[in-house]
């Protein structure tokens, strides 16, 4: 079998990919050794060292998702391919960078928020809007705000006794002082310029390295703003509008609660039960690539989706750290209060989305 | 001075003859993919090549192909494909 390559593809995938590939070898994002006698192996090998360049590896430790270049938005099962395929005239013209997340990470923040309450009175809430902001990019966030809703819109239809005895009053209560204090105080460039003025007047390790990571990943994704698959041009994919309005909000890439289990957590999982109930969910992020275009323009085009796609993994490999961190904090917040780690005996209904 | 000159034009050959080398691989393959980009796949696929070379083994595997296309397509509803496995216990020679 030496020689033989383990992948052979149609004209369908083998002609997008080709004019594609054409395009990143003259951008340098692919070699002439990535060359194997396949185009679609060839930008997956370009593209999976551009992601490696890019902390594709650091992402992989929080973040469980993909990042991928396709023909369609959606996956398609072997023989759907087939029918779309037959009833084409010809090959797409159109390819899309897809990310979209497996599981929501879950990042307890509350025992990280005292840390940075002791550096300075104002630095949670400004690490916190920092932060959120800097997601937003790349992924829906549930936080605290996505709980409050919940609850609002659930409390409408419910008399006071039940009221009283749901979680949902609770999502307001359990806000930590520091963030109710100060939480509207920042607007996400303001809470950046504010991190910057303190960061070096900063003494703990632990506050500095936060600070520190919250500032690369605000440095890696400035200029970029969320690519809402409801953003691709109509001309680009005359289909895309009817797909769209059937498909459901893309899932959340995280979960930011004060603690495990708590309110937010309690309004997240009720909100996860339905999510894809009535249709597929769209991807977090969608960009597209028209390949009808000439050389130059195409190139720009490319160029554009790949320092999208290289913005996005480098702040999200300092939002990993970021994650990392949160979550030694709070290991170390349970044992000093000696309870038990998190790990549920039962999946939660979010971790059940695949089934 | 003249030994050092002519170490930096060497060392200038061995660079322009390294970039031309990589200038022609980058054409070869730029031409590659125009090719894929017209017909869809390379006319002169060694694969493809080795199996032109031996019809019966193609022949062989496209049947097998289809076999296993109808299986894989039919979700357990259809009947007929029963008919496509053996019976079972049965030892399945190699081809000969």
């Amino acid at each position: 079998m030496t020689g033989v390559r383990w992948r052979f593809c149609t004209r369908w995938d083998e002609e997008p990919a080709a004019v594609l590939g054409m395009s990143l070898l003259r951008l340098g994002i692919c070699r002439p050794a990535d060359w194997s006698g396949s185009a679609v192996d060839f930008v997956e090998r370009g593209f999976k060292r551009f992601c490696q360049q890019h902390g594709n590896q650091e992402v992989k430790k929080v973040w469980v998702g993909d990042l991928r270049i396709m023909d369609y938005i959606f996956d398609l099962s072997p023989r759907e391919r087939d029918e779309a395929e037959a009833e084409a005239e010809e090959p797409k013209t159109v390819l899309y960078l897809v990310g979209d997340y497996e599981a929501a990470a879950s990042i307890p923040i509350g025992a990280t928020l005292p840390h940075l309450e002791r550096e300075h009175e104002l630095l949670p809430a400004a690490f916190y809007e920092g932060f959120t902001t800097n997601l937003w990019k790349w992924m829906r966030v549930y936080d605290y705000s996505a709980a409050k809703e919940h609850a609002e819109m659930w409390t409408d239809g419910l008399n006071e006794e039940e009221i009283k005895e749901s979680v949902y009053p609770k999502v307001a209560t359990e806000l930590p002082a520091c963030m109710g204090r100060h939480g509207r105080k920042f607007k996400a460039k303001g809470a950046v310029q504010f991190l910057h003025q303190v960061y070096p007047q900063m003494h703990s390790s632990i506050a500095r390295q936060l600070v520190k990571y919250v500032l690369e990943m605000d440095a890696a994704g400035r200029g970029f703003t969320h690519a809402w698959p409801g953003q691709i041009s109509d001309n680009d994919t005359p289909s895309l509008g009817d797909w769209l309005n059937d498909a459901e909000d893309c899932r959340p890439g995280c979960l930011i609660t004060w603690y495990e289990n708590d309110t937010i957590n309690a309004c997240f999982d009720e909100e996860a039960q339905h999510m894809g109930e009535n249709g597929p969910c769209q991807p977090n992020v969608l960009l597209g690539i028209n390949l009808k275009k000439p050389a130059a323009q195409l190139d720009r085009q490319v160029r554009k989706v790949f320092d999208h796609a290289a913005a996005m993994l480098a702040s999200l490999a300092s939002a990993a750290k970021v994650v990392e961190r949160v979550r030694e904090i709070y290991d170390e917040y349970l044992r000093e209060h000696r309870l038990n780690s998190g790990f549920q005996t039962e999946p939660s209904p979010a971790d059940l989305w695949q089934e | 001075m003249t030994r050092q000159r002519q170490c930096r034009k060497r060392r200038a050959v061995k660079r322009s003859a390294r970039s031309r080398l990589v200038t022609g691989e980058v054409d070869r393959v730029m031409r590659e993919l125009e090719a894929a980009t017209r017909h869809g796949r390379r006319q002169t696929d060694p694969f493809v090549e080795q199996l032109k070379r031996c019809p019966k083994a193609f022949k062989a595997g496209e049947m097998i192909g289809k076999i296993l296309d109808s299986l894989k397509y039919s979700q357990g509803n259809d009947a007929t494909a029963d008919r496509y496995l053996p019976p079972p216990g049965t030892v399945i020679p190699p081809l000969a």
